[in-house]
């Protein structure tokens, strides 16, 4: 981790205080935990940071836990979600990772109001995960026809669907 | 430069004479009975206006034999144009998801009739290698398909042979409006038989008759 991001963190963590969780460094990158509640101070924190501004939301993404235990027989996070946000700076090449720990029907803080292109990414994310964003202006799904009721990616929908007449029979 | 009455190319004129030969064969043919629908079919099958209904991979191929090198026109497929209403072959030519399908079938509906459909590429045909919620399995399920053109992505070859067979079933065809209803019978009787969903009964229309 470089100097600057480091110096990033430790002033997010003081700014946080008890809503910033742990920080993990691998390859990807750095990647800080929060609580959901602290996404708009934390976004909002990185966006204006005067050294090192954060001006770029490239994604805004989520993973689904539900299946993990009985996959892999590892311990996985107490929520069924987590949000996973991606913010690069241009000017200086950082970038950093923000996670959030959702529960299921819980509603996570939009953050269209601090970058334009959280419109679409959340509209993804409710899309595949149906999780719900507070605050969105528009919050529709964005691949698939409207009158599509089910959440793809959550980890218990089959591939083909629940819909196995519009699937040649195995 | 001495002056010939044979074109370039064609020194000895054999070539002209063969084309004199075929007019002639044309003319006789015109003359006994049934001729007037076999000139339409000769006419018919040498002016086919395919649309490509392009949305994957595929397409990329169809450049390709569209394109100087492979040259659909060779074949009477000239005119690939983008508006239903001019076409009367539809060429199907990549993935084909749940979304794009009442596209699909509203484009396949403007076309004027007689109109035939190949499905270029496994995605089309069948879905493909996309076994997944989101993709039509087969554009079979909404539209009839009269060649179905294997390959990911097939050859352009492939899909000139398919234009090719097309063409000698328009020529042998006496009456292309009725078969083509016939045809869409039978499918209709065929997708019904598979048992439909919800969603197909809707693109099908109110009374299910696929048009
Ligand atoms: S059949 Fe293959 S090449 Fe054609 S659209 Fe599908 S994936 Fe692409």
């Amino acid at each position: 981790m470089s100097d600057l991001l480091d110096m990033v963190v430790s002033g997010l963590m003081e700014r946080l205080g008890e809503r910033a969780g742990e920080v993990v460094h691998n390859k990807m990158g750095t990647t800080m935990r929060v609580s959901l509640d602290a996404i708009p101070a934390t976004l909002d924190f990185l966006k204006n940071y005067k050294e090192c501004p954060f001006d770029l939301l490239s994604d805004i993404t989520a993973v689904d836990w539900s299946q993990w235990e009985e996959n892999t027989g590892l311990k996985g996070p107490p929520t069924r979600f987590t949000l996973l946000y991606n913010l690069y700076s241009i000017q200086t090449k950082e970038r950093i990772f923000i996670e959030a720990a959702v529960s299921e029907g819980q509603k996570a803080p939009s953050a269209t109001r601090l970058y334009a292109s959280a419109n679409w990414a959340e509209r993804e994310v409710f899309d595949m995960f149906g999780i719900k964003f507070s605050g969105h202006p528009d919050l529709k799904r964005i691949f698939l026809p409207e009158e599509f009721e089910y959440y793809p990616l959550r980890k218990e929908y089959p591939r083909t669907g629940y819909d196995p007449q519009d699937f040649p029979q195995e | 430069m001495g002056v010939s009455a044979n074109p370039p190319g064609d020194p000895s004129g054999k070539v002209a004479v063969a084309k004199l030969e075929d007019a002639a064969r044309l003319a006789r043919e015109l003359k006994a009975p049934g001729g007037g629908a076999k000139f339409v079919n000769w006419a018919r099958k040498h002016s086919l206006w395919p649309i490509p209904f392009g949305t994957a991979c595929c397409a990329i191929e169809f450049m390709g034999m569209v394109g100087s090198s492979l040259d659909i026109s060779r074949f009477g497929a000239e005119f690939v144009r983008f508006t239903p209403r001019q076409c009367d072959l539809m060429i199907v030519a990549g993935t084909i998801v749940n979304k794009m399908a009442p596209v699909l079938k509203k484009i396949y509906d403007q076309m004027a009739e007689p109109k035939w459909v190949i499905s270029m590429g496994a995605c089309a045909s069948s879905g493909g290698m996309f076994n997944t919620y989101s993709v039509l399995q087969g554009i079979d399920r909404i539209i009839p398909v009269d060649y179905y053109v294997p390959g990911c992505p097939p050859r352009p070859e492939a899909v000139l042979y398919a234009i090719i067979e097309l063409q000698k079933r328009i020529s042998e065809d006496p009456d292309p409006l009725k078969s083509r209803e016939a045809m869409r019978e039978k499918w209709i009787r065929g997708i019904k038989g598979r048992g439909l969903t919800p969603k197909a009964k809707l693109l099908l229309g109110k009374d299910g008759q696929g048009k």
